[in-house]
């Protein structure tokens, strides 16, 4: 009844593993789908240009004209570690955290810095198997639109 | 929509293996228990709305103004670091 929660994953000072090899572009399958989009279970993971940078791209396999826009959260959110339930870890079929990649969706703004971040519900992949999900951490109280680039 | 009267400690089943039992009623607060398998999703309904609200909002198609966000992401942080 009540879920014991452990599994703390994605240590900002943890390089993020490599969900594909150089040049491949990863298909994930989301075990949980995005709120509001069940339909859509296929994800292609791409990095959009400049090559190198955070921002990178969902885009559903069923439908080419939908994307999700995400990023690793450590370079902007330095002290969010989340923490996921062992029922979510044990869909993604997760048992060791350095399996896992964690990403935030990005809403755009008219400018960068009105970009935000949900931190309230990351997308969680397991590159070992590739297998995604969209979670709700923890932390009820994190937000679901956070500034990429707070002022000051 | 079904509608069932139940007093506390008594619970109702849904389908085999999903079962909500109210665990206390203290003025109009009602707590409740739920059972469900690990393959079920349970949340309070607003803050679902909510995400869903927020997912949509974050939807789009490949767009020129991606590329504009992720040099803007790129380019270093204005004050610390």
């Amino acid at each position: 009844m009540s879920e014991v929660i452990n599994m703390v994953i994605a240590r900002p000072e943890v390089p993020a593993p490599r969900v594909a090899p150089e040049g491949e572009l990863p298909l994930l399958e989301f075990v949980t789908p995005l709120a509001g989009f069940s339909a859509h279970r296929r994800f292609v993971l791409a990095e959009l240009e400049p090559a190198g940078g955070p921002l990178h791209a969902l885009r559903s396999v069923e439908d080419p004209a939908l994307r999700f826009l995400v990023v690793p959260p450590g370079l902007f959110f330095p002290d969010y570690v989340p923490e996921i339930s062992d029922a979510d870890a044990q869909q993604l079929g997760l048992t060791d955290a350095s399996d896992a990649l964690l990403l935030v969706i990005v809403t755009s703004g008219a400018t960068v810095a009105e970009a935000t971040a949900n931190l309230l519900a990351p997308v969680v992949v397991n590159v070992a198997n590739r297998r995604a999900a969209q979670v709700m951490v923890a932390d009820a109280a994190m937000p679901l639109q956070a500034l990429l680039r707070p002022p000051g | 929509m079904l509608v069932l009267s139940r007093s506390e400690g008594e619970s109702i089943v849904i389908g085999d293996d999903i079962v909500v039992r109210v665990l206390e009623v203290r003025g109009d607060v009602v707590r409740l228990g739920i059972d469900a398998p690990r393959s079920v999703k349970v949340h309070r309904e607003e803050v679902y709305r909510a995400l869903e609200e927020a997912n949509r909002a974050a939807a789009g198609t490949d767009a020129s103004s991606d590329a504009d966000l992720a040099a803007g992401l790129l380019a270093p942080k204005p004050a610390e670091e």
